[in-house]
């Protein structure tokens, strides 16, 4: 790893996150705690199987799509066809 | 499927942040085309990096440090509280202890994050929730065993689409300057 020296780590943020969210204080909360909470039902709603087929598409298939931003957003939708 | 997806989340939002911050910075499309990433994230954790060389020069410590930022995107308002000096409080519950110091770290024009942050967020807007939770569940688990098997970053965002969302934040932060 030390050739990738200066790269970031997210090791249990997650449910740092969702406490911190839960303190209520924080500016922003309300969409913070929305945005979280939409994500984290996402999140748990996708099954193996959509990312299976997601998969099919691979991220190769993104590679080289990005002349026009519309073609690669375009793209981008077949992982969730 | 959560946590790994939540933190391949985590993880694709440094992404995005590193894209756009090295077109802000001036990276040639040639050499954006060029890099290659390191993103991995599991149940257990994540990282996010820019592979050294390749055309990066003292540009990557600069994008790494903007990319610390970029997991504020979930916040809608984090370009303000940015803007505003009022970011601290938050910063905890978006950013790893790493990122927090690493976008302490940044010297640079204090409204640079901010640029950067709502970038991010037109990106996110553009994909959509579903879209940009579906690609965090790929990231989840990925994994290579050679310098060559790593992805490009053009793959997950390319320098048109970094481009475009720079320049959409910007006009957008000028409309609220203004």
């Amino acid at each position: 790893m030390a050739r990738w020296g200066g790269g970031i780590a997210a090791a249990a943020l997650v449910g740092r996150t969702a406490e911190l969210i839960e303190q209520r204080d924080l500016p922003g909360w309300q969409a913070m705690r929305q945005k979280a909470v939409t994500a984290q039902w996402l999140a748990e709603v996708i099954t193996h199987e959509t990312v299976e087929a997601a998969s099919e598409t691979a991220f190769g298939e993104l590679a080289g799509r990005g002349d026009r931003p519309e073609d690669w957003y375009a793209f981008t939708a077949r992982f969730v066809a | 499927m959560t946590p790994g997806v939540l933190i391949g989340l985590h993880e694709y939002r440094h992404t995005i942040g590193a894209a756009v911050a090295l077109v802000h910075l001036g990276l040639s499309r040639r050499a954006y085309d060029r890099q290659r990433i390191w993103l991995i994230a599991d149940d257990d954790g994540g990282e996010f990096a820019l592979m050294r060389g390749r055309g990066l020069g003292d540009l990557r410590l600069r994008a790494l440090q903007l990319c610390a930022f970029a997991p504020l995107a979930g916040l809608p308002e984090a370009p303000d509280l940015i803007r505003r000096g009022e970011v601290e409080p938050v910063l905890p519950a978006w950013l790893s202890g790493p990122d927090i110091e690493l976008a302490r770290d940044w010297k640079g024009d204090p409204m640079t994050p901010a640029l950067i942050v709502a970038a991010c967020q037109q990106v996110e807007d553009k994909l959509g929730l579903i879209r940009l939770m579906t690609i965090s569940a790929l990231i989840d688990g990925m994994a290579f065993e050679t310098v060559e098997d790593l992805p490009r970053l053009e793959v997950f965002l390319p320098y048109s689409a970094a481009r475009q969302a720079l320049d959409r934040a910007h006009l957008n932060m000028e409309r609220i300057a203004a």
